[in-house]
């Protein structure tokens, strides 16, 4: 092995390993054709730097591509605005409150009786983005919406008013925020199916019993105290899912399922921290937060098993 | 689904494949001469791109072969990267003839103000 191309092999660190064993030699012998044309014999900076910059971009893209991430924004913001629409007619927009026979607190500004619609004017704003195709103004939007959670909670905990959000509804606010900044959510199509299935699902909860016009929160209905266990077997189940997916061969929707879940995994962890329970007499947070760790590793490894076996047979000539 | 444009780069390495399989290098030298110079692709860029290209079912490997004690992997243009650059090149030359379209009107215009105007 030449010295150049020694010097080009340690310049490949900056990629996934994965990556390297399949794509390496080709690689270098192209690095090394340009080399010869250019009559060098040494790397020149910039194809180090270059080669740096695409490592990284590489490991990241091994991570999650741009596909996978466009999707997982697209979910997060049909959720967030789904989500955040539902509250807004529920519970923060005080006539239609009133309407629903709900205990109605101090108007927090307008006929608003909470903080919710500066969220969900923030989300809206993103999904008119999306739909127009304005990523700058929905990437803005998903960016000002994390802020503008932050700065809630900072002020929900200095001074609690009737009309602050919950933590665990800022912290799944948040979640979907960063989620809907990972991509770009173009998919008009899906954006509309997404929305129109959550409204579906929020349709079917109150027809059927009510729950979240007569609790007056969405949130409550995904996570209450009551429901903690039953968003830990939701996630379990939903790993499962993507575990199973990932075993056959099709470890990019396995990862959309996983980025997806996160935002409700940060407001299951926050509901866990923030409202302790004697874990003692009542264990079931340290069971479900160990039986969501194992979920969660195994499927990990396995979209890790998956992806080895795709990259190993995609390089095959 | 709107379509998403596609960028120079990308279009100059789909119509360097365009008349048959290629190695890296000889893609950089082809999308180089293609463009006139204006797209340089680093081994790096390249190797990012025909990655993305691959993912998207447009490029495949063509076949692998040492030279010299050196690798050369081939990609070759799959039928989808050959509908994708036939459009694209309509889209182009569609936006070209409106482009001079509208330039025609223009001089249309001139000539008819040229007498009238200010300046003359």
């Amino acid at each position: 092995m030449s010295g150049l191309e020694a010097r080009y092999r340690e310049a490949l660190r900056w990629y996934p390993r994965s990556w390297r064993d399949a794509n390496a030699d080709a690689l270098v012998g192209t690095l090394l054709d340009a080399a010869e044309s250019e009559g060098r014999e040494a790397p020149n900076r910039s194809d180090l730097t270059n080669l740096a910059v695409s490592g990284i971009r590489t490991r990241f893209d091994t991570i999650a591509g741009p596909r996978v991430r466009g999707i997982v924004a697209t979910n997060a913001l049909a959720t967030g605005v789904a989500f955040s629409l539902t509250q807004f007619f529920t519970t923060s927009w005080a006539p239609l409150a009133e309407a629903h026979h709900l205990g109605i607190g101090d108007r927090i500004f307008g006929p608003f009786l909470d903080l919710g619609p500066i969220l969900t004017g923030l989300w809206l704003l993103a999904l008119i983005g999306a739909v127009l195709h304005r990523a700058a103004l929905t990437r803005s939007a998903s960016a000002a919406l994390v802020l503008v959670v932050v700065a809630m909670e900072v002020v929900r905990n200095v001074h609690y008013t009737s009309g602050s959000i919950s933590q665990y509804a800022l912290l799944f606010n948040a979640g979907l925020g960063l989620a809907s900044l990972v991509g770009s959510p173009r998919d008009r199509r899906s954006l509309v199916l997404l929305l129109a299935g959550w409204f579906a699902v929020f349709a079917v909860i109150d027809f059927s019993n009510g729950v979240y016009l007569t609790q007056a929160s969405i949130y409550l209905w995904a996570l209450g105290p009551a429901n903690a266990a039953g968003l830990t077997m939701a996630l379990a189940s939903t790993c499962l899912i993507a575990a199973a997916i990932a075993n056959i061969r099709q470890p990019e929707t396995a990862v959309v399922i996983l980025l997806s879940s996160v935002p409700w995994l940060l407001m299951w962890g926050a509901e866990i921290v923030t409202n302790p329970v004697d874990y003692f007499e009542f264990p079931f947070p340290l069971y479900g937060a160990g039986l969501l760790l194992v979920c969660y590793g195994v499927c990990v490894a396995l979209v890790h098993r998956a992806r080895s076996r795709n990259s190993s047979t995609r390089s095959r000539p | 689904m709107v379509e998403p444009e596609v960028r120079e780069p990308t279009f100059f390495v789909l119509a360097a494949l365009a008349s048959g399989a290629k190695h890296g290098y000889a893609l950089i030298k082809d999308t180089a001469e293609l463009s006139d110079g204006r797209v340089n692709l680093r081994v790096g860029t390249l190797y990012a791109a025909l990655d993305r290209l691959q993912e998207q079912g447009l490029v495949a490997i063509a076949g692998e072969e040492v030279v010299d004690g050196r690798h050369r992997r081939y990609f070759a243009l799959t039928d989808d990267g050959e509908a994708l650059l036939e459009a694209e090149a309509a889209r182009l030359e569609a936006n070209a003839k409106q482009a001079r379209a509208q330039l025609r009107t223009r001089y249309g215009h001139a000539r008819i103000a040229a007498p009238t105007g200010a300046v003359s």
